[in-house]
């Protein structure tokens, strides 16, 4: 039904905007067969750009998936800068190595899913 | 925010569940005054209070007929908002205690055991117990990876 509703709305938008651009520019009005296939590749873009913002909008879980990737970066924040003020403590930096590597692993799984304006990622 | 909000959202949700069950009933509407006292004296900086009302509310008896792994969560709520309490009050010592006894209740994969392993590693640095600070971290950082992944999964499953 989505989809449906997708393609006819990029279906009447190209159109017009096809119409315009007739008028506007008569001298290079492309051939039946080429001006499908462009409509065509601009229904597509237009379809994965709304499928896109589609599924991003109805993902509840995002709040908590945040929040949850956010604290287990913050932590490893944490624990690597125990690990540096104790250069000393080889244990110390094994911990702040595995705890980059899961902020890193929690950040790309998070990124997968929802869009965090606050993540606190590994880069950070 | 976020933590007061689900332990009251928790509250309020064991609340008709027990309905029917008076001694149920009335520990946690006990729990959630408690909760909601301690939010109004930590707003305006009373930390004794705050501290007062949580403790007398952690010593109520729970009824046999509350669920113990809810009885669990409420109780490390406590502990952890306690340890806060005490934290804030520059007493990493007691901090640490409150930490420790919410733990001892119990330790599962969720974010009330998560949230106590924080509060035991912010004592831990307070108290220049570095090397145990950052192994508290860890477990902490690994429950909430436990969470995401579960989330994540639940997510995924229609």
């Amino acid at each position: 039904m989505k989809r449906i509703l997708a393609v006819s709305i990029c279906l009447a938008c190209t159109g017009c905007a096809a119409q315009k651009a007739v008028q506007t520019e008569p001298a290079h009005v492309p051939e039946p067969a080429a001006r499908i296939t462009l409509l065509e590749k601009d229904i597509q873009q237009f379809e994965a750009e709304l499928e896109q913002d589609l599924q991003v909008a109805a993902k509840p879980e995002c709040p908590r998936v945040c929040e949850l990737g956010g604290n287990i970066c913050k932590l490893a924040q944490k624990i690597c800068d125990i690990a540096s003020r104790n250069p000393q403590h080889q244990n110390l930096k094994d911990r702040c190595k595995d705890a980059r590597l899961r902020c890193k692993t929690a950040h790309q799984k998070v990124s997968e899913h929802c869009e965090c304006h606050d993540f606190y990622g590994p880069g950070s | 925010m976020h933590r007061c909000l689900s332990i009251l959202l928790l509250l309020a949700l064991l609340a008709p569940a027990c309905s029917r069950r008076d001694g149920s009933s009335r520990w946690i509407s006990q729990a959630r005054e408690a909760n909601l006292e301690a939010d109004r004296a930590i707003r305006r900086g009373d930390g004794e209070s705050a501290r007062k009302a949580l403790v007398a509310s952690l010593e109520q008896p729970v009824p046999d007929t509350v669920n113990p792994r809810d009885s669990r969560m409420v109780k490390q709520d406590m502990c952890f908002r306690l340890s806060l309490v005490e934290m804030e009050a520059k007493q990493p010592e007691k901090a640490l205690e409150w930490a420790k006894k919410g733990l001892s209740l119990g330790r599962q994969q969720d974010l009330f055991t998560a949230n106590l392993y924080v509060a035991m590693g912010g004592a831990h640095e307070a108290l220049g117990l570095e090397v145990q600070a950052a192994e508290a971290y860890h477990q902490a950082l690994k429950i909430n990876e436990t969470l995401l992944n579960q989330t994540l999964e639940n997510e995924e499953t229609p």
